[in-house]
């Protein structure tokens, strides 16, 4: 959930480490869900802080 | 078959072995985010369980524990878990004073809350998440079939009410606002973070899928409590099964073994390390 450098755990590779180039997926599903879950993100913050404010009445 | 008691049973089952697989990490590891991680898991499944407890019979102290675990707390302390992978330990030991003072203030007013209670509009045959809260109805809103409606004075102004179980202005409803922010932050920005950077890296497809799914169901959750709020609480159980669903897949994902040579570059942090 995070990043940071460390050194190397001894494990022995399993899949590939690279994601691939010509995937769909990775190269257009993943940044559109990314934005589009940045944005709701930023909607339920707004919507959070407007209770709190008492535009949204509870 | 009642899916008021199904779905959340589903979901505590998921985030019981959910949990004690976090917990086990940190009995090994020993690392401040897993115990976080791990006791805001369990809040998500008190919550999940005193709803499927609440869909047979009534008790204020369930009731308690659905309240504080499940809608204010539980966001708040995953994603604080995050928090302590993320920033400086001298700013997260400080975080980590106000979550703590922050939960004790919460837990006091739920136990004033829990006191003053309108138990009598309780129902069984409907979810705790459509009962708990007192909603004024605006001009032209109309109350729901069987709902107990009242006037009363808020603001200097009469206005009708349909009770819930906690009455209008109850104190604890104000401070889920300030837990859910930063779980929001925390947990669901942590999650987005990690999944971009290892897709600019374009590394480790399988930790890009993890945050993902982590964020997505962290958000799911988020969506569904604010419509919750919002008196549209019939999505809650499902959107809370399909969420614990993700994350957990999402932390399985991420808990795999990585190619050493992309770990040595760059390893992520996340619910699998």
């Amino acid at each position: 959930m995070a990043y940071r450098r460390k050194a190397s755990p001894a494990i022995e590779p399993e899949e590939s480490s690279r994601i691939p180039e010509k995937s769909v997926f990775y190269q257009r599903v993943v940044p559109a869900l990314l934005i589009a879950m940045t944005v709701l993100t930023v909607v339920l913050i707004l919507f959070a802080a407007a209770v709190l404010l008492g535009i949204v009445r509870f | 078959m009642n899916l008021n008691l199904i779905l959340p049973f589903l979901s505590t089952a998921v985030m019981l072995v959910f949990t004690i697989m976090v917990l086990q990490r940190y009995a090994v590891r020993r690392t401040p985010a897993f115990l976080f991680w791990g006791i805001g898991l369990a809040m998500f499944g008190t919550g999940s369980f005193a709803e499927a407890y609440l869909a047979v019979a009534w008790n204020k102290w369930v009731f308690f524990g659905w309240y504080l675990f499940g809608a204010a707390l539980n966001a708040a302390w995953i994603g604080h878990g995050t928090t302590y992978l993320m920033i400086r330990k001298r700013w997260v030991h400080g975080l980590t004073v106000i979550l703590v003072l922050g939960s004790l203030f919460a837990s006091y007013l739920m136990l004033q809350a829990v006191q003053n209670l309108n138990t009598g509009v309780f129902t069984v045959e409907k979810p705790i998440s459509e009962q708990y809260g007192t909603k004024v109805l605006e001009e032209g809103e109309t109350a729901p079939a069987g709902a107990l409606v009242e006037t009363v004075v808020r603001d200097g102004q009469e206005v009708q009410v349909v009770q819930g179980l906690l009455p209008l202005g109850t104190p604890v409803r104000l401070t889920t606002p300030f837990f859910n922010i930063y779980g929001l932050i925390s947990l669901v920005g942590g999650a987005i973070w990690s999944a971009y950077l290892f897709w600019r890296k374009q590394v480790l497809p399988n930790r890009v899928v993890a945050n993902v799914l982590i964020a997505a169901g962290a958000l799911l959750i988020g969506t569904a409590s604010t419509l919750t709020r919002l008196g549209y609480g019939q999505y809650l159980y499902i959107g809370e099964l399909i969420s614990a669903i993700m994350m957990f897949a999402g932390f399985r994902l991420a808990a795999r073994p990585q190619p050493r040579e992309e770990a040595a570059r760059a390893v992520p942090v996340t619910a699998g390390d």
